[in-house]
């Protein structure tokens, strides 16, 4: 029995499903006796229990802002202020003045703070009623009244996660030796479970309806990642199958070469020192994405020339024996704000101010931050930097005004990110006037289809393979092959292991993918030739819908595969 | 921030009208952080909105308030150091509002 999803972590896995269920009620022992004899212990039970679950949030925090985004940290530091909450405080108290035992307290308390919020008109106030909850769900897990939602740590035997969904706190904790695949019932490819199963390097399928109801705690389950598909009662030969196919790809050093000698870079995509060294690990062969922007999630000031220098050298360091580093100026806006920078409320931030529009807009701190990059260039790192969100000359203009002013500054080469279609459509001219590009194949796509990519109901017209999106990248690639200026590509179609043949085929000879990833792209790639990679590029261009796209990509990856 | 009148009702007690000007009104992160302003205060500090009213360093209390851009509330503070939390916190809100538009500053 298979069950359909969307791929958004490839590979294929076998192994015992590990059913995760969001925590219920306080059934059982806690309500007829929670352990204390009178309000005075209770109180003093809640104590202990806010200022441990304040201390845990505190390093959910601090992990949080350096592995996932600002915006993830910022739901928790709510419900830091939640947890210390005076009226949550009180109301919970005069439950417990009342006789309630400890957990109902908590429950009652809760539900009643929740319900203000969920009374109200606006949406976001109203979806923070959730947080209320969650908190409260904490407290009841510290407490030992409600059974926790440990995942499986360092040491147990490999599961496939099965889950409805997985909250941001729940990804984080997920232990990719143990986890060695990730499905659930919904979530696109842009949920955190999809992002963070990439970065793992685990398989993963999303958006399996009916997959709770099919699978069973403890029974293998099969599924594929490159596909799309779960199989919770996988066949005796399928099992074996695929869980040899759990074995670990080697890391391989070294340009890739196609069987029949061409050369493709693999590079990785990073934000931080620590996953430049990962990515190493991994045999990437340089980093062709470095998100800056992570840095200042992280609390370093955007003012100090010095700190972002020190930071840059850090990352440069940690790629060890020069290999090419990339680095992306901040990519900060209305859908990632960034505390130290507020900005208005914009009704849609991903056509607002953003990427080199916020930069310009904010000239000192742009300029801040190249010479931070140019310092470390100019002693001797020997980096590229690249600008994100340029839609024309215009503001590449702006940008090489501020770099004009900057002694040493032809020491970097500069790039930009074409991820706006208008820069794509002029391609020819952007690439005169800078020494790279390289290709953002989600955000492209979401502007070109003019599709939200986090918006599950469109999940269907999201896709990097839209024929109309594929012309446009032709066009990139033969633009940089006329002019010989350096294109790559740093999108999460280079992970679609479906799509690698097709952009080889295309003239891509380099592509950057979450560090993971790295070996899985090189392998995929000595096992192609360019011969029939052109000729499925070829294919593709003649083909007129998003599904005849795929269906040649389908049947491409089962011939290479058989 | 307009039509503020400060008044003295009694010695420990403070009180301002103000009209919240910055684009989330008290919502996401402006809640976060009038919440923990307030908190800085040994004072007690309610804050009412039309017919609306709750604890100001209470989040969830601030956030059931519902207060968008536009919004005019009431803080009123009383304690020690009444005077001061409710000068800070029309500091925070006058700065909220300031921040936003040194966006569009260049």
């Amino acid at each position: 029995m298979t069950l359909r999803g969307v791929g958004v972590s490839p590979g294929r896995v076998c192994a015992p499903a590990f059913v995760h269920m969001p925590a219920t009620d306080t059934s059982g022992e806690g309500r007829h006796d929670d352990g204390h004899a009178d309000v005075k212990e209770r109180r003093a039970a809640l104590a202990t229990a806010l200022e441990a679950s304040q201390a845990a949030l505190e390093e959910l925090i601090a992990r949080t802002t350096e592995r996932l985004d600002a915006d993830a940290a910022a739901i928790f530091r709510a419900h830091q202020l939640m947890l210390d909450d005076p009226e949550l405080a009180d109301a919970i108290d005069r439950h417990l003045l009342d006789g309630a035992l400890l957990p109902v307290a908590i429950e009652r308390a809760s539900e009643e703070m929740a319900a203000l919020l969920h009374a109200l008109p606006d949406e976001y106030l109203r979806e923070r009623a959730a947080d209320v909850l969650d908190v409260a769900r904490r407290l009841l897990v510290r407490l030992g009244y409600v059974e926790s939602l440990q995942l499986p740590g360092p040491g147990h035997p490999p599961v496939v996660l099965v889950a409805h969904d997985l909250a941001p706190s729940d990804t984080l904790a997920l232990t990719p030796e143990v986890i060695t695949g990730v499905v659930t019932e919904v979530g696109t490819r842009t949920s955190h479970a999809a992002i963070l199963a990439r970065q793992l390097g685990i398989p993963a399928v999303v958006g399996v309806e009916g997959l709770l109801a099919a699978v069973t705690d403890g029974h293998p389950i099969a599924i594929d990642g490159t596909a799309g598909e779960c199989d919770p009662r996988p066949s005796a030969a399928k099992a074996d199958q695929y869980a040899a196919a759990t074995i670990t790809v080697e890391v391989r050093r070294g340009r890739a070469r196609t069987s029949d000698g061409v050369d493709v870079a693999v590079h990785a995509n990073t934000s931080t020192p620590q996953e430049v060294a990962s990515a190493v690990k991994f045999g990437a062969d340089g980093v062709g994405l470095y998100r800056t922007e992570f840095l200042f999630h992280a609390g370093c000031a955007l003012d100090d020339e010095e700190e972002q220098a020190e930071a840059y050298s850090a990352a440069v360091a940690a790629a060890a024996d020069r290999r090419p580093m990339t680095f992306r100026t901040m990519d900060i806006g209305g859908d990632k704000p960034l505390a130290a920078l507020p900005m208005d409320h914009e009704v849609n931030p991903f056509l607002g101010v953003r990427g080199v529009r916020l930069s310009l807009r904010r000239p000192k701190l742009f300029e801040t931050q190249l010479r931070a990059l140019v310092r470390v260039a100019s002693a001797g790192g020997g980096i590229r930097v690249m600008v994100p969100m340029v839609s024309g000359l215009d503001e590449l203009e702006g940008v090489k005004q501020i770099l004009a002013g900057i002694p040493d500054a032809d020491h970097v080469a500069l790039g930009t990110m074409i991820e706006v279609p208008s820069a794509a459509v002029m391609i020819d001219e952007v690439l005169q006037e800078v020494d790279f590009v390289s290709v953002g194949t989600n955000d492209l796509t979401q502007y070109m289809l003019a599709t939200d990519r986090t918006n599950a109901r469109l999940e269907h017209l999201y896709d990097e393979v839209h024929p109309g999106v594929l012309r446009v990248l032709d066009a990139i690639v033969a633009a940089g092959q006329r002019q010989g200026k350096p294109v790559g590509l740093c999108g999460e179609v280079a992970a679609d292991l479906r799509a690698v043949p097709l952009l080889v085929g295309m003239g891509f000879r380099s592509l950057s993918v979450a560090p993971p990833l790295v070996p899985h792209v090189k392998r995929h790639l000595s096992e192609l030739s360019l011969a029939p990679a052109e000729e499925l590029a070829a294919a593709v261009r003649a083909a007129r819908t998003t599904a005849a796209v795929n269906a040649l990509l389908s049947t491409f990856a089962e011939q290479e595969m058989s | 921030m307009t039509d503020h009148i400060t008044e003295r009702t009694e010695p420990m007690q403070s009180t301002q009208d103000v009209t919240v000007r910055n684009e989330l009104g008290l919502h996401a992160r402006p809640a976060a952080r009038f919440v923990e302003e307030a908190k800085r205060f040994q004072a007690d500090v309610q804050v009412h909105a039309g017919e609306k009213g709750g604890n100001a360093k209470s989040l969830i209390s601030v956030l059931s308030l519902g207060v968008s851009k536009d919004t005019d509330i009431r803080i009123v503070a009383s304690g020690a150091d009444a005077e001061e939390a409710v000068a800070g916190l029309v500091d925070l809100l006058r700065s909220l509002e300031d921040e936003a538009p040194a966006e569009a500053s260049s």
